[in-house]
């Protein structure tokens, strides 16, 4: 009988730091993603998605993992390399977004955790972190990352500003279903979407884009 | 006993006609600016503006009236001659459309330091903006990143924002002040004129 206590008290034992192992590995998300008082920011220079390349330290498809904190002008994050186009190879880095809980950038809300985006990124100075990196033109040139149905990924410039320099040729975006249906994952993926006003009018296949990275590394 | 009565009624009424704000807008004006520019071709059907037409405005955050004050940063070291010499020169250029004056004496509504950020592509900000619920300025700052080069331009564009202008960032509109990059091609707003909504308390309204 004492051996059948001793068994379920181990069991319970090891159900219980199971449970608090899983309240352990839950994401840090930021607790403020649009702040009430934002940022209007100018930037130094535009860039075309070539001049992005270009420029960039590394080109990557990144997820963000967890909020590290804000800096006083920009907020730290975890992110994991999905797919590296360009730099320094490297499973993870840490970075760096415009804003801070405290003052976002307009319609620039702060990443959260399983986000998803192709990023054109500098390598950051001057930080607590080593592999710290900014992106170079804030919201003007990211692309997020989305995928169909069927699986197919997609990226999307939900600004519009770094797609008007991508080729109208590559431009699926009108194709109506699958803008809905892109727009509507990229909800259900993050909430936030719905709150803010943006216009997917520039989607273009994986594949596409990838193709044009390859070409720019001729 | 009657008299009794009607006294607190009385003060009741008085205390609304007399606390209560004026409302000037405390919805979207599109409604108001559909009225007095739907005959005018520039506008289209982009009343509060938008890239196609080459201008914005924000209806939630702009000043009131055209007298703008702002006051340098007494607490910021680096806030040298050169930077303050770009933000009286970048608020000259509004010259004829709002006035923008520096109140030497602190009182200015609006601050003007700098900051420091290597690790980003931001060049100035205007951000700290606080508002009445008409959506009227009381405070609001103006920052310059060190690490970046800041001119009168910039500070011009800067002050754009505190009249209650967007940014641009659609590539036809590298010829306007409110384009979101320092590599606009223009220095100052000779594209934009006053069209006068003061009445409305909108702010100054802007075309081409």
């Amino acid at each position: 009988m004492k051996k059948y206590i001793y068994t379920n008290i181990v069991i319970a034992i090891l159900m219980l730091l199971v449970g608090c192992s899983n309240e352990n590995i839950k994401a840090k998300l930021p607790p403020v993603r649009i702040s009430d008082i934002q940022i209007n920011a100018s930037f130094e220079r535009s860039y075309t998605f070539a001049e992005a390349y270009e420029e960039s330290d590394m080109v990557a498809h990144i997820r963000i993992g967890d909020w590290l904190g804000d800096g006083e002008y920009i907020t730290y994050f975890e992110a994991e390399i999905i797919e590296q186009y360009k730099g320094e190879v490297i499973n993870e880095i840490v970075l760096l977004q415009d804003g801070t809980t405290s003052e976002t950038l307009k319609g620039y809300p702060l990443f959260t955790n399983e986000n998803e985006m192709l990023v054109f990124l500098k390598h950051a100075v001057n930080t607590e972190y080593e592999d710290a990196y900014w992106i170079i033109g804030a919201y003007t040139t990211l692309l997020d990352v989305e995928i169909d149905k069927n699986g197919n990924q997609y990226y999307i410039d939900r600004y519009g500003i770094l797609g008007e320099t991508i080729s109208t040729s590559l431009n699926i975006a009108n194709n109506e279903e699958l803008k809905k249906e892109l727009y509507r994952n990229a909800i259900k993926r993050d909430s936030i979407v719905a709150e803010m006003e943006y216009e997917y009018n520039y989607i273009y296949n994986k594949t596409s884009l990838d193709e044009l990275m390859e070409g720019f590394k001729e | 006993m009657k008299r009794i009565k009607i006294i607190p009624v009385f003060s009741i009424i008085l205390l609304f006609v007399f606390v209560s704000p004026v409302y000037a807008h405390t919805t979207s004006q599109i409604g108001v600016l559909e009225q007095t520019y739907h005959t005018n071709p520039n506008y289209q059907d982009y009343y509060v503006g938008g890239e196609e037409v080459g201008w914005s405005i924000d209806e939630t955050l702009h000043t009131n009236g055209t007298s703008i004050t702002y006051s340098f940063a007494i607490t910021d070291p680096y806030l040298e001659t050169a930077y303050k010499v770009y933000a009286i020169e970048g608020a000259s250029k509004w010259n004829g459309i709002v006035n923008i004056t520096n109140k030497l004496d602190g009182t200015g509504k609006g601050i003007i330091k700098t900051y420091n950020e290597e690790n980003s592509g931001t060049v100035d900000r205007f951000r700290g903006a606080y508002t009445d619920a008409n959506g009227h300025l009381t405070s609001w700052i103006i920052e310059m990143n060190r690490s970046y080069n800041v001119t009168s331009t910039t500070l011009a564009h800067e002050f754009g924002h505190v009249i209650g202008l967007n940014d641009l960032y659609a590539s036809k509109n590298t010829n306007k002040l409110m384009y979101g990059y320092s590599s606009r091609s223009v220095s100052s707003p000779p594209y934009y004129r006053l069209k006068g909504l003061t009445q409305y308390c909108v702010g100054p309204y802007f075309a081409l």
